[in-house]
């Protein structure tokens, strides 16, 4: 298990193998801490962090000058070249360094070791050379050894990365030292050749784009290397006999210890035939289990109980475990942050609201089902590298959006990234997707190249989960207090991220707004928290209308009630979400309205019906509507547009967000005393407001 | 007085077909004599008192201190010997598990088990310890006996290791709980007995280990240090490096 300092000092350099070569450092903690450390990292070039390490008995080197690390930045590397020329540096200027050294005559006569510094430090302009002299210099010592050699040192890594597997990482938390379950790459296919043919093996199926684009790595791998590859390259189904079951493959287990008031909540189906050991953690403490450990446990609880989870994780020990937290606040909050400052274990946040206690029916481990759902997925070819490949991150968010057929995958995309903004999610943080369900989603589909503008995904593709409902479900980096941005910033630059995923440019604009364009149109965008910060609008000139607004207004915390009292103003206002809608070159403004208004079941509220009133008689105002002789549109848009519109206009009822509102608009009394009324069809369209008679309502009204 | 039942138990044992081949893990540090001496000397062994040399049965099981705490040992780049099985004809001791580890294990047995009552016939291959208690070489390769499995009351000594390879002791080990191990109390010469040589690749630079390797007619299979520096990496990626060698054999 990584300790949990944050930072260290280099102090020595141990050396693994008594000879040139990379050097190990060793590090110290603060004041009082008389521990070693040497660094966890899954990526060269990033720190995650630190375990303790008994000193060496020799081969240590001490340090005049102490570097720095931190969690979460450069790495720090260190080389012994042959003689007593030694560099130590962060990992950016110790590339740098060592690309500028790979001529060095000292390196001359050590092919192999030159192969380490090229392949580590992925200098491309090397590799030809370098690896061919590699496997010259093993083709020399033993016939066969080269090729297995280049197969597993050179060819499994690329092919690997083409189709976007993980090579493993370097930390295995929880995993004794011995352990069989120890770090084993084992990529799903092998690399067989005889010398005219290099054949892979695949342990499972293979999708016909991985094939592809397989057959493209090779390629490219023929052209950098054509002295050592045979042109003929295959893929074959594997005929090996599936493996006996392995501790590798047994079935994956959970083990969920409830905290706080989910211990009294009663479960509702029989999670054990599912692989999930649900205890309270009352009864819990890992020092009194017997049997076999599971895979990962999961410390849950509701985000008021954060005291409690961070009680329990301090009893984990090295048991690789991870703590998931049910919040009822989308937005994070202060205690979110004292959470995260006193924890150890990765966690995930997600929105669940729920009371917890006798009273709540609801089972709390079906709230994180699809959580669990893709654990097992990820789990199911390396269970021990979970936490280190799924959280570089230790503080994250995970979010779902459901995807219907008509969805286009940058609308859905928007949508996702707004609500992981909202969810407190760090721009520019460490992010997975996954994709449940296969019905709507081609296998091609770039779905994680829509995410760039404003997270770091992991991988170009997301991994696809079997599940019956079509979900693309987030898993992203969440914002630590004290760390990156103060919240209006933050909001701020990934409102203008959502923007640039929507196809937008975006660029500086004046008093605290920015600019946004596209297609020869251009706006000015504000992005407000709370009412207060609303531009006053100028009573002095006419409303421009809505497809002219001089200013777009971003609520990031705003209700319904205040984009639809606004919008029938001078401004336009959306939020975060509704950036999904902004298709370049098209008249958005439409689509977002009818968001705002008819989207869900609507709560029939005085804005609404003042907003509808105006778009009735912007709809009027664009001949949108039927010519009926007998109907005096003229009058209901004089009524319409009044200071007390919504004395002439009512809900009558509608059937679904795709089907016109039906509306009454009462236009006079006559002469018995009842008032005269029309109802009419409303619906948005793409292109604009449309209204059309339905028949003369009787003065028995059905309003809503 | 020792128990004869286990040993007993795997004499009558069938042999399981196929084989795996030994292992001697060492470090770097050690490489150096080992290719002026070509060969592995037997060294003091504090659990026997006696001179010795180690070597697992195909698992690449390292010797170290069992220290049981959190903290790890900052150890050297690791090589791997993989012999051929007719070594284990040599054998002066065979043990089905480590007997390093004995001490921890003991805790959790009766404690009228002595680590005498696991010894089987020197004569007797490993492959018998695994026609024993496993299906197939890849069952014990991944520590997956076959089960379940019921012994009688008097059969105390094996059903006391069964439960030791199957978890079902109150305190769990790592692998070389589950590793067989080969004992010779004679110089071993590896000229013609050592099929691969694993190392980091940096030592195969070596013009004298490269004579070495091509005299023994030895496989030279190199791996990436700077891929290793986490010490729980170690065990692990030596272990994969071993288990993809038997496969190329077809072996595993």
């Amino acid at each position: 298990m990584t300790s949990g300092i944050l930072s260290a000092r280099a102090v020595a350099l141990f050396n693994p193998t008594s000879e040139p070569g990379f050097l190990q450092p060793l590090f110290a903690g603060g004041r009082g801490d008389n521990r070693t450390y040497v660094q966890i990292f899954s990526a060269p070039d990033h720190l995650d962090g630190l375990i303790d390490v008994a000193w060496p008995e020799r081969d240590v080197a001490g340090l005049i000058n102490e570097p720095i690390v931190e969690i979460g930045g450069e790495t720090l590397w260190a080389f012994q070249f042959p003689g007593d020329d030694r560099i130590v540096d962060h990992w950016n200027g110790f590339r740098e360094f060592m690309r500028g050294r790979i001529a060095d005559p000292v390196l001359a006569d050590r092919p192999l070791l030159l192969f380490d510094i090229v392949d580590t430090l992925e200098i491309a302009e090397a590799r030809r050379d370098v690896f061919t002299r590699a496997y010259r210099t093993y083709a020399a010592m033993h016939g066969d050894a080269a090729d297995r050699w280049r197969n597993r040192a050179i060819l499994e890594p690329a092919l690997a990365k083409a189709i976007s597997e993980p090579e493993g990482s370097f930390d295995r938390e929880g995993i004794e030292p011995g352990d069989p379950r120890a770090f084993v790459y084992r990529p799903s296919f092998r690399i067989e050749s005889d010398g005219a043919q290099t054949r892979l093996v695949s342990q499972k199926p293979l999708r016909k784009v991985d094939m592809q684009r397989l057959s493209e790595a090779y390629e490219a791998l023929i052209r950098e290397f054509p002295e050592i590859l045979p042109k003929n390259f295959k893929i074959v189904p594997t005929t090996r006999p599936p493996a006996a079951t392995t501790p590798f493959e047994m079935p994956v287990t959970f083990r969920v210890i409830l905290t706080g008031r989910l211990q009294t909540t009663a479960l509702r189906q029989d999670w054990l035939s599912e692989d999930v050991e649900v205890i309270s953690g009352s009864h819990f403490h890992p020092q009194l289990r017997t049997g076999r450990k599971p895979d990962l446990t999961i410390i849950l609880g509701m985000q008021t109980d954060w005291g409690e989870m961070v009680r329990m994780s301090l009893t984990m020990g090295a048991d690789q475990a991870i703590i998931i937290s049910l919040s009822s606040a989308r937005l994070p909050l202060l205690r979110d942050f004292e959470f995260q400052s006193k924890v150890q274990h990765p966690t995930i946040t997600l929105f669940a609201p729920y009371s917890g206690g006798a009273r709540d029916r609801r089972d709390p481990i079906s709230s994180i089902k699809p959580l669990l759902r893709i654990l097992r997925h990820e789990m199911k070819e390396e269970p021990t590298t979970l936490i280190q490949r799924l959280f570089k991150a230790r503080h994250n968010v995970f979010l779902r959006e459901r995807i219907v057929e008509e969805d286009a995958p940058i609308e859905a995309g928007c949508r996702l990234a707004a609500k992981a903004l909202k969810s407190g999610s760090r721009v520019d943080g460490q992010a997975r997707l996954y994709v449940e369900g296969g019905l709507f989603f081609e296998a091609d589909m770039a779905w994680c190249s829509i995410f760039d503008p404003m997270f770091t995904m992991e991988s170009r593709y997301p991994l696809e989960v079997d599940a019956p409902a079509s979900t693309l479900h987030l898993l992203v980096e969440r914002d630590e207090f004290g760390r990156g941005d103060k919240e209006g910033a933050r909001m701020i630059r990934g409102i203008r991220r959502i923007f640039e995923m929507r196809g937008w440019t975006v660029s500086e604009g004046t008093r605290g707004s920015f600019e946004i364009e596209a297609e020869d149109r251009r706006f000015s965008v504000l992005v407000v928290g709370d009412g207060k910060q609303t531009p006053l609008e100028n009573d002095l000139y006419p409303n421009p209308g809505l497809t002219r607004a001089p200013l777009l207004i971003l609520h990031s915390q705003g209700n319904r009630d205040q984009l639809l009292i606004g919008n029938r103003g001078q401004f336009f206002h959306a939020t975060p979400e509704d950036i999904a809608l902004m298709v370049p070159g098209t008249m958005w403004v439409w689509p977002i309205l009818r968001k705002q208004l008819f989207d869900k079941r609507p709560h029939v509220s005085q804005s609404m019906l003042r907003l509808t009133a105006a778009l009735v008689v912007e709809a009027i105002r664009m001949d949108r509507f039927d010519a009926t002789p007998h109907i005096g549109w003229g009058w209901i848009s004089n009524c319409l547009s009044s200071a007390d519109c919504e004395r002439f206009i009512a809900f009558v009822e509608q059937r679904g967000p795709k089907n016109p509102v039906i509306l009454e608009i009462r236009t006079q009394h006559s002469d018995d005393g009842a008032a005269n009324s029309v109802r009419v069809a409303f619906s948005i369209l793409d292109d604009g407001p449309q209204v059309s008679v339905l028949a003369p309502a009787s003065k028995q009204q059905d309003l809503f | 007085m020792t128990d004869s039942q286990f040993r007993d138990f795997i004499h009558s044992a069938p042999p399981l077909a196929g084989q795996l081949g030994l292992t001697h893990v060492t470090d770097c540090a050690r490489l150096g004599s080992l290719v002026a001496s070509r060969k592995l000397e037997p060294r003091l062994c504090d659990v026997f008192g006696e001179h010795l040399i180690y070597f697992f049965y195909g698992r690449p099981a390292y010797r170290r201190q069992w220290d049981g705490g959190t903290t790890s040992n900052l150890d050297y780049a690791r090589i791997c010997l993989v012999l051929r099985d007719d070594i284990a004809a040599l054998a002066h001791r065979i043990l089905p598990f480590d007997s390093g580890g004995f001490k921890r294990y003991s805790s959790a047995f009766h404690d009228s088990l002595k680590l005498p009552d696991f010894e089987i016939l020197a004569s007797d291959h490993p492959l018998k310890i695994i026609g024993a208690f496993y299906d197939t070489l890849e069952g014990y390769w991944t520590m997956n006996p076959r089960q379940p499995r019921t012994f009688h009351a008097t059969e105390n000594i094996i059903r006391s290791y069964y439960q030791l390879i199957t978890g079902g002791l109150a305190e769990q080990f790592d692998d070389r709980c589950a590793s067989i191990e080969v004992q010779l109390a004679a110089p071993l010469p590896l000229n013609g007995e050592v099929l691969a040589l694993i190392g980091p690749n940096q030592i195969f630079d070596d013009p004298a280990v490269q004579t070495m390797v091509a005299d023994w007619g030895a496989e030279p299979r190199g791996y990436r240090v700077s891929k290793m520096f986490n010490p729980a990496e170690v065990a692990g990626r030596l272990f994969a490096e071993v288990e993809r060698f038997l496969e190329d054999r077809g072996w595993l």
